[in-house]
């Protein structure tokens, strides 16, 4: 069709209509030809492909594979497998299996093979006995490459910043969500950072049971659910439900572990609390990234990799933990009862120098007075 | 003007050839069988993830005989055969990362011919496929076929040729046909839905009673009993109607008014949550 419309346009460049068509054609054909090239009778690989791809075993050597025809004439018997670029007839015995890479192959009545009997791009016409399978095939089976030699073939540089790109789009995502958490669920955020400064060691074992108990805990709700015939449709959405909710009490945990380091880092008096908690939820997050980054650029090094990724590994893990049991303590943020209960009373605030309206206004705070 | 047209077709051109080497599928087509050396009983496991599934019996003296038509970027076939334990697995196996589903798995394709002077045990695992399984003539011990997403037809056009002991159908979300189940000569028949409609149908030559245990959690069940049939019914339902035209309760189940007298019974265990069970008669 291309060179039927080149045909159409205007004279004056006929040479260049050539060209046209001499290009398209090779286009075509090039691409072509090198498939039927990959799968044609004369490629060297015809024999990995049938031990590996067709299990023919006892494969010949290349140079004693027939070009065309080849005949097992009747009371004749041949030991090990036959291969022929052309039809093949067996009229005799094969102690082995047949194989035909362009052609038929017929076993005649009387004839025996005790192997399988395979065609590519011809036919099996089996009379005889055959006491394997009879295969037709449109063409030898195609050795799909591993993946794994093209890992192994970058070289260290590139994956050190494969490394570095995947942490640094980690990083990117947690602080992404750390500012989702923080507009939508600031309060939240605070109560488990309050509970996380009142009860600390407390967090950390609550985070561990919590750690522990999360998969009985799963077992026991879908057991339970399991008991009604309305609950077993509804296991799916609860295990759904469940593992958001696990995830989502783990980020809050972090982050709030973050912004706790990340405030304990640096204190800007002057700023606002919103700008204040952001930063210091930035840097939070930076912190504890700052042990991955650094594994990442050592991917180049496997042992320093290793030992610099178990302790980030470690922190992490900590961090997540005192986090999670901060989250679990306060309820996700709205048990604000946990913080406030054990908070120290601000005494300054209490006192007022002069009792405006006698009792009730004493017991009033500053702020309330001013 | 046509040099850069040229230069531009040319590089398409192969672009695409090159593209079209790396992620366009490798379909590959194969016949695959196995003379039949006895009539001892054998048993046969197919697997097949994606595609068209076709089985019928076979007036060739082949154990089975198999003609496949697969991607092999995403499969490969299967064709094993141990002589010692008299069973063959038959069908495709998804390479390693290969996903199980796409577009391009609806123009793969299986067909399958079984003896029909062999005692069977069939074990048919499909995936999302479009199969045609007719299994009428053959002679089968048992049959368990077990599909995903999947539009079934099973079909005994001729009476099954020995007693089956189990027929077990479990259906994933699947529209499933079994069309004269009376000619599967089984004793009991037990399928199990998930989504789907699960439409059976009691036709074919009876020689003896048959249990049905049906189970089927959201969609619609229907039993198509010939009018000389007599019914029972035990139901068990929630949020499920419940069509039972023609039929009397007594003692908790429902029975059809001929039961007491005709030749041949159903007997149906029924259980099915969000939908709808409904029994029709058919006449001969």
């Amino acid at each position: 069709m291309p060179v039927s419309g080149a045909s159409r346009s205007p004279a004056g460049a006929p040479e260049m209509r050539s060209l046209v068509r001499t290009l398209l054609a090779l286009g075509f054909l090039i691409p072509g030809a090198a498939t039927a090239q990959r799968t044609g009778p004369d490629s060297s690989s015809d024999l990995e492909r049938l031990r590996r791809g067709e299990a023919i075993a006892n494969l010949p050597p290349v140079d004693s594979i027939a070009s065309g025809a080849r005949t097992i004439a009747a009371g004749t018997t041949v030991t090990g497998t036959v291969i022929a670029r052309g039809p093949v007839v067996v009229a005799g015995r094969v102690d082995g299996s047949v194989v035909s890479l362009a052609g038929d192959v017929t076993v005649e009545r009387g004839a025996v093979v005790t192997g399988d009997v395979l065609s590519v791009g011809g036919r099996v016409v089996a009379d005889g006995t055959v006491m394997g399978e009879l295969r037709s095939a449109s063409s030898l089976p195609t050795l799909m490459a591993a993946k794994a030699p093209a890992l192994i073939a970058r070289t260290p540089f590139q994956r050190t910043m494969d490394s570095a790109r995947m942490v640094a789009a980690t990083f990117g995502m947690l602080l992404i969500i750390a500012i989702g958490v923080l507009l939508f669920a600031g309060h939240n955020l605070d109560e488990v950072v309050n509970t996380l400064e009142l009860r600390f060691a407390r967090a950390f074992w609550a985070g561990v049971l919590g750690q522990v108990l999360l998969l009985p805990a799963l077992a026991v709700l879908i057991v339970a659910l399991a008991l009604t015939i309305i609950g077993v449709l509804l296991i799916p959405f609860a295990i759904v439900a469940y593992c958001i909710a696990a995830a989502g009490l783990l980020t809050l945990g972090f982050l709030a572990v973050a912004r706790l380091v990340g405030g304990s880092v640096r204190r800007d008096g002057e700023a606002t609390p919103r700008s204040r908690a952001l930063t210091a939820l930035a840097v939070g997050v930076a912190v504890f990234f700052v042990l991955w980054m650094v594994a990442a650029l050592l991917t180049w090094s496997p042992l320093a990799a290793t030992v610099v990724r178990a302790a980030a590994l470690a922190m992490t893990w900590a961090a997540l933990t005192l986090g999670f049991g901060a989250a679990l303590l306060s309820r996700a943020g709205t048990h604000r009862r946990v913080a406030a209960g054990a908070r120290p009373v601000e005494l300054a605030s209490w006192q007022t120098p002069t009792p405006l309206t006698g009792v009730v206004a004493a017991r009033r705070t500053l702020s309330e007075v001013r | 003007m046509m040099r850069p047209l040229a230069v531009v077709a040319l590089a398409s051109t192969l672009f695409v050839h090159a593209a079209g080497a790396q992620g366009s599928p490798l379909w590959r087509t194969v016949d695959i069988s196995r003379q039949l050396r006895d009539s001892l009983p054998q048993r046969i496991r197919v697997q097949y993830g994606a595609g068209r599934v076709d089985v019928r019996a076979s007036t060739d003296p082949v154990l089975y005989a198999m003609h496949l038509r697969y991607d092999e970027r995403r499969g490969a076939p299967v064709h094993r055969y141990d002589a010692a334990a008299r069973s063959a697995v038959l069908g495709i196996e998804t390479r390693d990362g290969a996903s199980r589903f796409s577009d391009r798995d609806d123009d793969g394709e299986l067909r399958l011919a079984l003896p029909a002077t062999v005692p069977l045990d069939l074990d048919l695992q499909l995936g999302g496929t479009e199969s045609r399984l007719d299994l009428g003539g053959l002679m089968l011990r048992s049959l368990r076929l077990e599909c995903g997403a999947t539009d079934a037809n099973v079909i005994f056009a001729q009476p099954n040729r020995v007693r089956m002991s189990d027929l077990t159908i479990d259906v994933g979300a699947a529209d499933l046909l079994a069309v004269h189940l009376g000619n599967a000569n089984a004793d009991q028949i037990r399928v199990n839905g998930g989504i789907g409609v699960a439409d059976l149908d009691f036709g074919g030559t009876w020689t003896h009673d048959v249990g049905v245990d049906a189970k089927l959690a959201v969609g619609k069940l229907i039993l198509r009993v010939p009018a000389d049939v007599g019914v029972r019914l035990d139901v068990q339902r929630i949020l499920a109607s419940f069509d039972h035209e023609g039929m009397v309760k007594r003692d908790g189940s429902w029975y059809s008014t001929n039961y007491d007298t005709a030749p041949h019974k159903l007997l149906v265990r029924a259980e099915t949550y969000f939908g709808q069970l409904e029994i029709q008669r058919t006449p001969r």
